[in-house]
């Protein structure tokens, strides 16, 4: 069995990848957010169910500030949604069998991101940094 | 709208050879998703590779444009916004807000329904002391330059953003 090997993030993908996360998250909520609306809750409302600041929270539902982990919980929860953190192993993700992308190849970067470790862990032998995965080229 | 001579993907495909637009490609998973495509001008491109803030504003920008690519809903005036007002109001020009701090817009075009052409970026403050004509005159400029026999498509925000078909 091929052993995992730890990626050592440079400064650009810990930022990648911290930003990665930090929309996901908002999207999250964003799309928790709109789901409730449509039954009635407000900004207001669901500012009050934590006892935060409306505008604060209208900031963050906006995209115009930023927010901790707590309050991420807290605004799901009071939205009605419980949090579930489950971690998919990269080695076990798959192109999609359908892209919009190009035919043009994928930016190749200093970023070797976790695609490249998903083919090391795949791979009999063991890559050298400037592997590259090309994904999902239309014909 | 005319006909080309040369079909647009074949068009596309030559401006990306003359190094006049790329495409945004989200690299972080193996499993990234598109649904719909960002070409990027070159200024764009640099802008979200290297902006002036920093590295960690630009991993916000290439997020937002990987977002955007993967289908996240940008149905939203938080998001997506068409501009509608002044002489040139309702000709197709949206910005992309780049959230959190500090806020930046994001112009283009849509060339086809899930497939968006991002031309300039401000400083949202700077918009809002110069106003927005020195950068809408700048995007048609180059929308005209890249694509001179095509409109921007002019359609409900909705439609704009479906999944990229591959229209002629």
């Amino acid at each position: 069995m091929a052993r995992f090997e730890l990626l050592e993030l440079d400064d650009e993908q810990q930022s990648d990848f911290k930003a990665d996360g930090r929309l996901r998250a908002f999207f999250t909520l964003k799309k928790a957010f709109k789901e409730r609306a449509r039954d009635g809750v407000t900004v207001g409302s669901l500012a009050e169910a934590i006892g935060r600041d409306k505008g604060q929270i209208s900031k963050v539902l906006s995209g115009k500030s930023g927010i901790t982990l707590d309050t991420f919980i807290l605004l799901m929860c009071a939205l009605g949604f419980r949090l579930s953190f489950v971690a998919e192993r990269v080695e076990h993700m798959r192109p999609h069998n359908w892209t919009a992308e190009p035919y043009a190849a994928p930016r190749l970067t200093g970023n070797m991101g976790l695609t490249t470790l998903a083919m090391r862990t795949n791979s009999s032998t063991t890559s050298n940094s400037s592997t590259r995965v090309l994904v999902g080229s239309n014909g | 709208m005319l006909l080309t001579k040369l079909s647009t993907e074949d068009h596309l495909r030559k401006l990306v050879d003359d190094k006049k637009i790329s495409h945004h490609s989200p690299g972080l998973w193996p499993d990234r998703k598109c649904i719909r495509r960002l070409w990027l001008h070159p200024v764009v491109r640099s802008f979200s590779e290297n902006p002036d803030a920093g590295t960690t504003y630009g991993a916000k920008v290439r997020a937002i444009f990987s977002a955007f690519v993967a289908g996240e809903d940008f149905d939203d005036d938080d998001l997506l916004k068409n501009l509608s007002k002044g002489p040139d109001g309702n000709i197709g020009i949206h910005e992309i807000k780049i959230l959190w701090f500090p806020k930046a817009r994001v112009l283009g075009g849509f060339l086809r329904h899930g497939e968006f052409v991002a031309l300039s970026h401000a400083d949202r403050d700077l918009l809002a002391t110069f106003g927005f004509q020195p950068i809408i005159n700048l995007v048609k400029e180059r929308w005209k330059e890249l694509f001179p026999e095509r409109e921007m498509l002019n359609d409900s925000r909705s439609e704009l953003l479906r999944k990229f078909d591959g229209a002629v």
